[in-house]
Parts: C-alpha cells; structure tokens; sequence
C-alpha cells in the first residue's frame, strides 16, 4: 500500500475513533450511582443549589441530548469546565501538556541514547556476557512496578542522601513561560538557577520514565541487529570485502533502526502509561496527575477532555511514526 | 599454467545439535587463470558451502575446518586473516544467488557501488583516500553501461526494490567486474531469475568474462546452464568431488556413473527421462567409502569400504570411481 | 518430549518456571505458610511498624500486622484477578478476533474499529476510569481490567486468522465444503494456538501490573485488602522511616512478573518458531 493512502486512511478514521472514544467515557461517566450535580455542588449545598448547578451543566436533559450537546461544544472547541479548578478544561489542559510533553521528551532522549547503542552492541555480540547482563536488565527493567521504583529512587535519593528533590517541577520563581517546557525557558530567560533546578526536579522522573521504555528499545535494537546481521546483504557486503565497521554502523544500524521505528508507537503508549503513575508519584503538574487527580474527584468533564486529548494524541503520534517510517525506509509503509 | 584458485583436500563439519555435518569431504579443486569452471550438483550437495569457504561467509563459530586448504594468488583463504580480508573484493568477487536479497533496501544502488569502490576499486599506489568520486562515478556508469543496462546514471539514483531482478543481477555482475578481479564466483546467479532471463545473464557473464580474462567460478545444479557457459564441469555429490572432466568430454562421455545418471535424468527427444531412485544421504551419517554407494548401481564391495581418488583417465578427464563407466553405453547397469 | 527439553535447557525459563511455581505455592497454602494468618484482618497497634526481626521477617506494617503473612495471601489475589481479568478478556477478544478475521464484511471491520478506539488510549486510563466509576472493590477491578484488555486480544488473534485464511490448508478445507464453525475450530484455531498462549503469560505479568497500579491509586479491593499495591500505597506516608514497609510487596510484584515475563519468552522459544530467538 502507498504511504499516502495509508495516511489517509489515519486520517479519516480519526474523527471516528475519537467519538467513539467520547461515547465511552461519556458512557461511564453517566452510569454512576452518584449524581455528578451533588458533586459539584459540593457537600452542603442545598436541594435548589444542587437543581441550579444540574440545570446549568444540563444533566437534567436525557443522555443522548447531552451527549450530542458534549460532542457539539467539543467541536467548538470548549470542553466544559472543571467543577474543581473551576477554570476551563482547555485551559486546565494547555497548562497542563508542556509539562508531560517535556518530561517525555527527555524521556524518549534517554531511552534512545542509552536503549539503541545498548541494543546495537547486544545484537553483535549475541549471547556474550554483555547479551545476558543487558537480557537480564531489560526483562527485569520490564517487570518492576514503576510507582514502586519511584518511591525507592525517592527513598534513596531524595530522603536519605538528599541529592535530589522529592516532588515537583522546579523550586523558587519559574522563569517566564515562553514554550512552557522549563528547561527550554530557563535557557531562554537566561536564569542558571532556574535550569540547575528543573533539571535537577527532572531526573528521578525521567529515569522512572524511561526504565521500560529504554528495556524495549534495547530488545527491538537488539533483534533488528540480529535480524539484519544473518541477511543475505550481509554476506553479500562480508564477501565482496567491505569493512565490518562500515557494514555494521553504516548499513546494518540503519536496518536496525527502521525496525525500531515501527515500534515507537508503542513505545509511546508505553510512556503515556507511564506518565499517568510518574506524575502522580513525582507530584508532577502534568495531564497524567491531572487525569488521575479528576478521576478521583469524578470529575467527569476532565476525565473526557483528558482522553481526548490523549487520544487525540496517540493517533497523531501513530500517524507521525507512519510518516517517519515512510521517510526512512524507501520501500514504503509495506 | 600455475591455478589461480587452488583448493585440496578440504574437509569442512557444521556443528549441529546432533552433532557434525560433514558437508564437504576431502575436495579437490583448482580454476586456472582465464578459466570459466562449472560446479555441478544437487541441493545440498555442497557447492555453496564451498563457494562460501573461499568468500569467507561461513556461520562463524559453527564451522569446523578438517583439513586442507583453500589458496588464491597464493594466500590462504580459510586462515589468511587480513591478508584474505583485503583479497575478498578485489582478487575475487562474488555474484550472489539471489539480487532480491542481496542489495540492502535503504540505500540506493549508487551508495552501494561507491561504498565498494571506495573500499575496493583498483588505485594508483599512495592515493587510496580523495579525489576518487568523479573517477569513480564514470567508471560505475561505464560498467552498467557494459552489463547493458538502458540509462545508467538513472539506475545509480534507484533503490534496489525499484529494479527487476534480471536488472539487479547485472547490477551485481557490474558490481562483481567493477573492483576487476581476476576470479568471479557466481554462486547459482540465474536460479531466482524467470526463464528468458536466465540465458541472457549467462551469455553476458561469460561475454564480459572472457573479454577480460576473468576466471568464473559458477555453482549450479542446472546442467543446461553449465553446457551454456563452461570450459570445465566439476560434479560434485554429497560434499565430494566425483568428476572433473573439459566440457565436451563431460557431456559427451561421462565417467563416474552418478554423472552418467544426472545425465540420463535430462529430457531429450526420442528418450524418456530416467530418475535416479534414492535420495542424497544425510551429512551427519555420510555412507562410508563412496558416498555414491546406496544409490549406485555398479556399487560392489569396496565402494563401501574404501573411498576411490580422483584419477585421471584421459586429458584432464579426473574419475572418483572404482567401476567407471567405460565408453559403451550399455555398460552402466552391470 | 522435545519441546519440555529444549525449555528445561533455557535457563531464563527455567527460572520464570520456578518463581511461578513459588507464586502458586505461596497462593494455596497462605494460610499454612503464613506465621500469622490471622493478621489479614487482625491489627495490633502496640506491634506497629516494627523493622524486619526474627518474629517478623518483613517488618510489620502501620497496623502491627505481619507484612510477610500479608503477603502470602496477596499472592492470592493477585493471581486470581489477573486470571479471571486475561481469562475474560481472552474470552471475548478471541472469538471476535476469529469471526472477524475469518468474515471480511463490513461488521468484522466495524468490530475491529471498536477495538482499535479502546487501543488508543493507554490501557490504564481508561481502566482507571472505570473502576473508579464502578467503586472499589475488586470484582470492579477485574472487570475493568477485562473489559479494557479484550481489544488487545482481538487485535492479535484478527491478525493471525487474516494471514491463516489465505494459506492453502485453510482454503482446500472451505473447498471441500467444511462449515466456517469446523474450519475456525479444526484448522484455524489449533495454528494461531501458539501466539495466544505465548502472550497470555506474557499478558499476565503486564495485568498484574496494571492491576497493582490500580491498587497503588487506592481503586482496587478497599483496606484491610492484602493487595499489593494498595500495600505499598500505605507505606507512602510512613517513608524514609519504615524503608521495609514498601520493599517486600515491590519485590513480590517484580517476581511475579518476572515471572510470567521469562516464562512467556521461554514458551515463545519452543512454541513460536517465527519470532524464536535465536540459538
């Protein structure tokens, strides 16, 4: 199939998957027990307090009319209003998705930086120590409960050694937000401090982060090299004399890769996962603590505006990796 | 007129989880300068685990060399280190059995000749590094040019997937030319090719060859193909060599009575083809003596006692056979 | 047999074979096993928060009840939630997977939609939003996590009965007349067999997993529960000070799925030869 017909398959089918996600959440969010108006309303509200609010967020209406009502505000861009920040669920989320993004991002860096060279290495020397140390690692780095990793790396580092701080962003006065990402507008605004701490609040984070997502890294890479190594081009290039440093980190890691990018879609479900239990842990301020947070509290018009935005997310991310593989590899999308 | 590849008495084991597989036992062959050598036999009989010997592609690790040696211009290609390695691409090269495969994917066929002629291609003394680029390109062309490929500089642009197999096997032949080796092994080239294409690429080999005294190494288990294009056949069965005879001598008067019956397997007007009943016996539990005897019907009791040796019977005619079959024809079911 | 050698020989297997061993053990004799069975329920608040000693050799927890009897029991719960959770879910992905895949209609294409909106948020949002919606309790949790699984499996098993439809066993039998039924349970099934039981070890260990997760959030089985993560939750509060408090149920969670982990590559060796590692 053409990549481009593939692209546009994603894209049509976009709209789709995220009503259908909407209908759901929208679903699950109406099928409580509790009446979502006494929640907003708050504890001691009164009967006509509790009608007012209900009128206003329109959960007197029948299900299907509040749900064409929901789908038609989402279209317009307004996903209600959180009934605990009171603000604007956009503005909830805005606020919010720099802060997840960046800690991905870095994220992605390690796990890229550490998992491909691991897994490159792995792959030439199969079944040398190095192969079984890093096999060992990586299913263990693969079975360990991240929020528990967490707590031990907060345990050593933060509260018996005192390297690291415990939770949160960045201490003292943030710098002025520019791309919302600290680390970048530190850098902008010039405030060494103010970059020393975010990344400093950034490390336990992004290591707990990365830990499954460099383990599968280092797995595909691995058996990318393994699978490219025993090729017939391979020996094509070994017998006609070419050096083994250039068929191996010229035309072998470039194989190698390809197959790794095919799996960086769930590489990246794998850290969206992540970043709802690591915020939470981290007392990070982004979209995974906020959606936790909104779920707890049943904040329904929250819950549904963060699972679209992730969705909207993770299909855009998967259409992306459709594009880079395309770029990548001269065959196309096969 | 000294060989130019001499190989003798070479014994060569797989480790297998059931133990060795004595693939190639005792082998006797030599290809003299200018000279196109046929290596005939069925699957499994050897003749690329040969071919691979000499190009150094051998599972490594797996491999158990018995005995003998394998010489080209005088170095030695089975332990030559180095010296071997810096040969591999420019004394001998190699046209593999399947072009499909044998080109990496993501990278276009001119990267792909350049990396070889970077590495490879015949430099005046003291300037291997620079200024080769233009030289190189024009030298590249002008092969594709010879192998008779329309628009050369175009295909240089091309990915491998984007040419047809008959089209990337005379890439790899040009290739195989461009480094101007004095020995090609073409290793089965026109097995994955369709039918009409087969001829051409032979005729072409054997053209270009001779035009430049190039000697040809060419396994095939097609007796068609060996009649098209050799001076000399080697039949080999079961990792043995059974008959080494010029090609008019072969055809006309096989001696070693498998010849004789791979011969009479052929169809041909006015006969009907004769089948030889049996199958090639596992090289883990190779028949002692000859390793023809289960099937052979001169066999008698010191084909399974003794192994015959290669003994010459008239100009360069070379039998492995206690009972070779004489001239007359009825002869051969005694 | 061949194929109980050749896993006997790997090492790696071998072990995830003798943690799940340990695990199944630790899960029906709990109340044997335990030195304090009855501390599931029972607190003993003079005993609170004790560090690992002979009379308690996990330490005890914020109610003075013994952490390693605990976690035996645990080991109870964990393994029946995730087998009830991936046994549901193989239980709805796979025939939906199968009919899906062996029908190319529009319906196989609108079911396998369905699936593919559950796969594309992450697993565990739309777990935790359930349970949360349902209430803590575990029987919500299992359903939660079953009902977000499926896709997962339907995806999986769609695939394979696709690339099994064409191959030419498949389409000799439906020649000879077989009825679709007979040919998904007598041909189909028995070839894609291998994939799915390969994945539902491997399927384990991520549920257990997800499910400790949920515990951690404290939507899982509520107090005095012996899950887990609700365990390790508690422990949140009592650190740096009771360090063991959170140790022993993270390492029974790291063992278990390492457990299933290694198992599950180990079957893959001798039953899938398409992604086996090779030697």
């Amino acid at each position: 199939m053409n990549w481009l017909s593939m692209v546009a398959n994603r894209l049509i089918w976009f709209v789709p998957t995220l009503l259908g996600l909407l209908a759901i959440v929208f679903t699950l969010s109406r099928v409580v027990p509790i009446d979502p108006a006494f929640l907003a309303a708050g504890e001691n509200a009164s009967v006509e307090q509790v009608q007012k609010v209900r009128e206003r967020f329109g959960f007197d209406k029948p299900l299907p009319v509040q749900f064409l009502n929901y789908v038609r505000d989402v279209a317009q861009g307004n996903f209600g209003v959180s009934m605990f920040t009171q603000q604007p669920i956009v503005n909830d989320l805005a606020t919010r998705l720099p802060a997840t993004l960046e800690l991905t991002l870095v994220a992605v860096l390690i796990a890229a930086l550490i998992g491909i060279p691991l897994g490159v290495l792995c792959g030439l020397h199969r079944n040398s120590w190095l192969d079984h140390v890093l096999r060992v690692v990586t299913v263990s780095g693969l079975a360990v409960a991240s929020f528990w990793f967490a707590m031990q790396l907060q345990f050593l580092f933060s509260m018996k050694l005192g390297w690291l701080p415990l939770s949160g962003r960045m201490e003292g006065f943030p710098p002025e937000p520019v791309t919302g990402l600290m680390v970048v507008d530190a850098l902008i605004a010039g405030d060494g401090e103010a970059l020393a701490s975010a990344l400093r609040h950034m490390i336990l984070p992004a290591v707990t982060l990365a830990l499954p997502a460099a383990a599968t890294v280092v797995r595909f890479t691995r058996n990318g090299v393994i699978g490219v190594i025993n090729s017939p081009s391979v020996a094509y290039q070994t017998a006609m004399g070419f050096p083994r440093r250039v068929i191996i980190w010229k035309y072998v890691l470039r194989m190698a890769l390809t197959a790794t990018v095919t799996q960086l879609g769930l590489i990246f479900g794998i850290l969206l996962a992540g970043a709802v239990v690591v915020e939470t842990v981290f007392d990070w301020p982004g979209l995974g603590a906020y959606a936790v947070r909104s779920i707890l509290q049943s904040d329904y018009n929250a819950v549904m505006g963060f699972t679209l935005c992730t969705g909207a997310l993770f299909v855009f991310i998967n259409l992306l990796v459709d594009m880079l593989q395309a770029a990548i590899d001269p065959r196309g999308a096969a | 007129m000294s060989a130019l590849l001499d190989i003798s008495k070479l014994s060569l084991a797989f480790r297998t989880e059931k133990g060795p597989a004595r693939v190639l036992d005792m082998i006797d062959l030599a290809v003299k300068p200018g000279e196109i050598v046929g290596l005939v036999g069925e699957s499994g009989c050897g003749k690329t685990t040969l071919a691979r010997a000499i190009l150094g592609t051998l599972p490594e690790g797996l491999t158990e060399i018995g005995s003998g040696h394998i010489r080209l211009d005088g170095v030695d290609m089975l332990r030559g280190g180095k010296a071997a390695e810096s040969i591999r691409g420019r004394v001998v090269t190699f046209v593999p059995q399947d072009p499909f495969a044998s080109f990496n994917p993501l990278f276009r066929i001119g990267t792909q000749i350049a990396d070889l002629m970077r590495w490879k291609a015949p430099r005046p003394e003291g300037r291997r590094w620079g200024g080769h680029r233009r030289a190189d390109e024009d030298a590249a062309i002008a092969m594709l040019d010879a192998v008779q490929l329309p628009q050369p500089r175009a295909i240089l642009a091309k990915y491998p997937h984007e040419l047809s197999g008959g089209q990337r096997q005379r890439v790899m032949i040009a290739m195989a030319l461009l480094p101007q080796p004095q020995l090609i092994i073409a290793d089965e080239p026109t097995t994955a090719l369709d039918v009409t294409v087969q001829a051409q690429i032979l005729g072409l080999l054997r053209r270009l060859a001779v035009e430049r005294g190039v000697s040809v190494l060419f396994t095939t288990h097609d007796l068609g193909a060996a009649w098209e294009i050799c001076d000399r056949v080697v039949v080999m069965y079961a990792g043995q060599t059974a008959e080494i005879a010029p090609r008019e001598a072969f055809f006309a008067n096989p001696r070693h009575p498998y010849t004789r019956m791979l011969l009479d397997s052929l169809p041909e007007p006015g006969r009907d083809p004769v089948g030889i009943p049996g199958g090639v016996p596992s090289p883990l539990t190779p028949p002692g003596g000859c390793r023809f005897n289960p099937r052979c019907p001169r066999v008698t009791e010191i084909c399974r006692e003794t192994r015959p040796a290669l003994a010459e019977h008239e100009g360069g005619h070379l039998v492995a056979c206690h009972h070779p079959v004489t001239a007359d024809a009825e002869a051969l079911y005694v | 047999m061949d194929l109980v050698k050749r896993f006997a020989r790997d090492k790696a297997a071998l072990l995830g074979a003798t943690l799940l061993g340990l695990l199944i053990i630790a899960a029906i004799f709990a109340p044997w096993l335990a030195p304090y069975p009855n501390d599931v329920f029972d607190f003993h608040i003079e005993r609170r928060l004790l560090a690992p000693a002979p009379e308690a050799l996990m330490g005890t927890d914020r109610m003075g009840s013994d952490i390693f009897s605990r976690l035996l029991f645990g080991a109870r719960i964990t393994l029946m939630l995730a087998g009830i959770a991936v046994g549901s879910a193989l239980l709805i992905g796979v025939p939906i997977g199968l009919i899906a895949g062996y029908y190319q209609s529009w319906f196989s294409d609108a079911l396998m939609r369905v699936a593919e909106i559950f796969l594309a948020v992450p697993q565990i949002v739309l777990a935790i939003a359930i349970a949360q919606t349902l209430g803590p309790s575990i029987q919500n949790v299992i359903l939660a996590l079953s009902l977000t699984y499926w896709p997962f499996w339907a995806r999986l098993v769609y695939a394979e009965t696709r690339s099994m439809r064409n191959e030419v066993f498949v389409e000799s039998a439906v020649a000879l007349g077989a009825s679709p039924w007979r040919v998904i349970v007598l041909h189909i099934l028995p070839n894609i067999a291998s994939p799915i039981i390969v994945r539902t070890s491997i399927g384990m260990g991520a549920t257990i997993l997800t499910a400790a997760t949920l515990g951690f959030l404290g939507l899982g089985a509520p107090p005095p529960t012996p899950e887990w993560g609700r365990m390790i939750a508690e422990s949140r509060e009592y650190l740096p000070e009771a360090w063991w408090y959170a140790l022993a149920p993270g390492i029974a969670i790291f063992l278990t799925v390492l457990g299933f982990n290694l198992f599950g590559d180990g079957l893959r060796d001798i039953l899938d030869p398409r992604t086996r590692r090779s030697v």
